[in-house]
C-alpha cells in the first residue's frame, strides 16, 4: 500500500493551479506587456529556490461522484525563497483570477502571505497587481448585506514595517488595498507604462466629472514626483533587480544588523578632483552625485527617490563594505534648499536608517528651508520641523561632511542626536544663522540708507562680513571639530563606518512625537 | 514634434543662453535661473531646434513653467 494516488491527485491540482486564470486570460495579461505571477516569482528569486506554500489553495469544482472537474487557484501565490542567498518571503497577486482582487483569493491565504515573513523575521517582497479588498460591489448581492470596512490583519501588516524590510513592486493597475500595499513598504517601485496606482480608478473618478485614463490618473509620472512611490523602473526585470539590490543593504529584520560585504576599493583611496569641485563663486552650482560616487565604495551607490524632493539626494551606499544611509544636498535644485517634499524625503530615509540600524552620512549643502510664497503655501516649516525632529530623534551613528552651506534652521539637519556623532568640514564650507546677502539689508538698513552711496555702503559691509565667514575662524573657536582635505574624505568616512559598526544595536525603533 | 523646456525651479530667469534657430542637445545649457541666490543652469534634456522663447529675461518663473519651445 502506498499513498501515491493522493500525491498524484495533489500534483494534478498543482498543474491546474499553474494554468492560473486560464489560457485566454493569461494571453490577454501578457499582451498588455506584463509577466504572469509565476514568471514574476521566477524572475525575482534565486533559481530553484522558491518553496511555494499553499500551492493548491483555491476554488475546486467537484462532480456528483466527488471527482475534481475544475480548479481555479487562489489569486495569491506565495512562498519562501532566497534572494542572493538570503531568505525572503514572496507574495504575488494573480491578475488573471478576478483581476487580482482580494475576493479572488482565500482570506486565510492572504492573511498568511502578509504576516508570515514578520513571524520568521525575514524580508517580505510583494508583487502587487490587484485592486481593492472588496473586489466588486457585485459581492454585495452574494453576501446579502454590507459590512464595516476592515482588514483583520491590518494592524499586524502595518506593524511589520517596524520589524522586517518590506519591498513592494507595483506591477499593474493597483487601487484601494492594492495601492495601500504598495505604499505600505520601505521601498516602493512601479513599472512605467504598465503600472498605475490610485485610491480609485478611472470609472469611479469619472463620476466626479474628471474623465481620465488610468495612465493620466495614476501613472508613474504622477507618483514619482509626489513621493507616493520611491522610484519608477522601465521593466519588471529592472524592478526585480532593484528589489534585490535594496535588500542587500539591510538586515533580515530589526533583530539583526546590516552585514558588511567584501570590498576591494581601498579605504585610503583619495579623489584628486575633490580639491576643486566646489566653485569659489558662491552663486555657482556643482554636481553632488559625482562627489558621492567618489567617496563611497566603488559601485555601491544606490539612489532612492531621484525624481522628487530633488534638492536632497537620498540613498544607500557602502564604506569599506559597511552599509550606510546617505543624505546629500543638490544645489541644482533651489541651491539645495529643503522644500516641503525634500523634508518628507529626508524623514523617509532617516526612518529607514533608524529602523534598520544604518549609520548615516550627510554631505551637507543646505542654504536653508526654501523661502517664498510657493514654499509657504506648501507648508515648508511644518514639514521642516518634522524633518528636524526625525533627524534629532534618530540615534544611529552619524557623520556630517560640511561640503558647502549650512544656514538657518534647516542647517540644524546637519547632525542628529546621537552621541556617536562626527563632523568634518571642507574648506569650501560656510555657515551661519543667516546668509550675509539677505541679512545685511535687515541688520544694517539705517546705516546703508544714511550713506551718501547706499549701494557702495552695502558692498563694503558685505565684504567686511564675508571676510569673517571663513570656516577656519569657526575651527579656531572649535565651532567645528576639524577641517579636512576634501581629497581624503573617503578615508575619514571609512574610519567612521568602522567606528560606528560596534555601536549599532538591534531592536525595534521607537520614534518620539513629531510636530 | 514640438516640446517645451521647463524651469526646474521657481525663480528669476537670469539669462537665456540660446537663440531661436539654435540647435541644442540634451546637455546644452539653455538658461540660467536664479533661486535661493544660486545661478541654476537649465539643461535642454533633449535634442532639437529652438523655435521660440516663451519668457523674457528677468521674468519670474514658477517651477515647471515652460521657458522655450523646441522643434524637431
Amino acid at each position: 500500500m502506498s499513498w501515491q494516488s493522493e500525491l498524484d491527485e495533489q500534483e494534478r491540482r498543482r498543474q491546474l493551479a499553474a494554468e492560473l486564470g486560464g489560457a485566454d486570460k493569461v494571453a490577454r495579461h501578457k499582451a498588455a506587456g506584463k509577466l504572469t505571477v509565476r514568471e514574476r516569482v521566477a524572475g525575482l528569486v534565486d533559481a530553484g529556490s522558491f518553496e511555494e506554500i499553499g500551492s493548491t489553495a483555491g476554488f475546486p469544482e467537484y462532480d456528483s461522484e466527488g471527482r475534481l472537474v475544475a480548479f481555479t487557484p487562489a489569486n495569491v501565490v506565495c512562498g519562501r525563497a532566497r534572494l542572493d542567498g538570503r531568505d525572503v518571503f514572496v507574495t504575488g497577486d494573480d491578475f488573471t483570477v478576478r483581476g487580482g482582487a482580494n475576493d479572488g483569493g482565500l482570506r486565510e491565504k492572504f492573511a498568511f502571505a502578509e504576516t508570515w515573513a514578520r513571524r520568521w523575521r525575514i524580508p517580505l517582497v510583494r508583487l502587487v497587481d490587484g485592486t481593492g479588498g472588496g473586489g466588486s460591489v457585485k459581492h454585495l448581492e452574494t453576501l446579502g448585506r454590507t459590512y464595516l470596512p476592515d482588514v483583520p490583519q491590518m494592524t499586524e501588516i502595518l506593524d511589520a514595517l517596524s520589524e522586517i524590510p518590506i519591498v513592494s513592486l507595483g506591477l499593474g493597475s493597483v487601487a484601494g488595498m492594492g495601492a495601500a500595499r504598495v505604499c505600505g513598504s520601505h521601498y516602493a517601485l512601479m513599472v512605467r507604462g504598465t503600472s498605475q496606482l490610485f485610491a480609485a480608478g478611472p470609472p469611479v473618478v469619472a463620476r466626479t466629472g474628471q474623465v481620465l485614463d488610468k495612465e493620466e490618473l495614476g501613472g508613474t509620472h504622477v507618483h514619482v514626483k509626489n513621493g507616493t512611490i520611491d522610484d519608477e523602473v522601465q521593466s519588471e526585470a529592472e524592478a526585480f533587480a532593484r528589489a534585490r539590490r535594496f535588500l542587500s543593504y539591510l538586515p533580515a529584520s530589526v533583530y539583526e544588523l546590516p552585514q558588511r560585504t567584501p570590498c576591494d576599493d581601498p579605504a585610503e583611496r583619495t579623489a584628486e578632483q575633490l580639491i576643486s569641485v566646489i566653485p569659489r563663486n558662491a552663486r555657482a552650482v556643482y554636481k553632488m552625485r559625482p562627489i558621492i560616487e567618489a567617496v563611497f565604495d566603488a559601485g555601491s551607490w544606490f539612489e532612492i527617490g531621484k525624481a522628487w524632493g530633488r534638492s536632497l539626494i537620498t540613498g544607500l551606499a557602502r564604506l569599506d563594505g559597511w552599509p550606510v544611509a546617505v543624505l546629500a544636498g543638490d544645489p541644482y535644485h533651489y541651491g539645495g534648499a529643503w522644500t516641503a517634499d525634500a523634508c518628507r524625503k529626508a524623514i523617509r530615509m532617516i526612518d529607514l536608517a533608524q529602523t534598520f540600524h544604518l549609520p548615516v552620512v550627510h554631505l551637507v549643502d543646505i542654504p536653508g528651508f526654501l523661502i517664498g510664497k510657493d514654499a509657504e503655501a506648501s507648508g515648508v516649516m511644518r514639514y521642516g520641523t518634522q524633518a528636524l525632529a526625525a533627524v534629532r530623534q534618530s540615534t544611529v551613528p552619524w557623520c556630517a561632511v560640511m561640503v558647502r552651506k549650512a544656514f538657518g534652521m534647516a542647517g540644524l539637519a546637519q547632525r542628529n542626536g546621537s552621541p556617536a556623532f562626527l563632523r568634518y568640514a571642507w574648506p569650501s564650507a560656510q555657515w551661519g544663522s543667516l546668509p550675509i546677502a539677505g541679512g545685511v539689508e535687515a541688520a544694517y538698513r539705517a546705516v546703508i540708507e544714511a550713506a551718501p552711496d547706499p549701494a557702495a555702503k552695502r558692498a563694503e559691509i558685505e565684504a567686511r562680513l564675508e571676510a569673517l565667514q571663513s570656516p577656519l575662524r569657526t575651527a579656531e573657536a572649535f565651532g567645528v571639530e576639524e577641517i579636512i582635505d576634501p581629497r581624503r574624505t573617503r578615508s575619514y568616512l571609512c574610519r567612521f563606518a568602522a567606528l560606528a559598526a560596534p555601536l549599532r544595536t538591534t531592536g525595534r525603533p521607537s520614534f518620539g512625537y513629531r510636530p | 514634434m514640438a516640446a517645451s523646456i521647463v524651469s526646474p525651479v521657481a525663480g528669476q530667469l537670469l539669462r537665456c543662453l540660446v537663440l531661436a534657430g539654435d540647435e541644442v542637445s540634451p546637455d546644452t545649457e539653455v538658461a540660467i535661473v536664479e533661486a535661493m541666490k544660486m545661478h541654476i543652469p537649465v539643461s535642454a534634456d533633449r535634442s532639437g531646434r529652438v523655435a521660440r522663447w516663451l519668457v523674457a529675461e528677468q521674468s519670474l518663473v514658477s517651477e515647471g513653467q515652460p521657458l522655450l519651445v523646441l522643434e524637431g
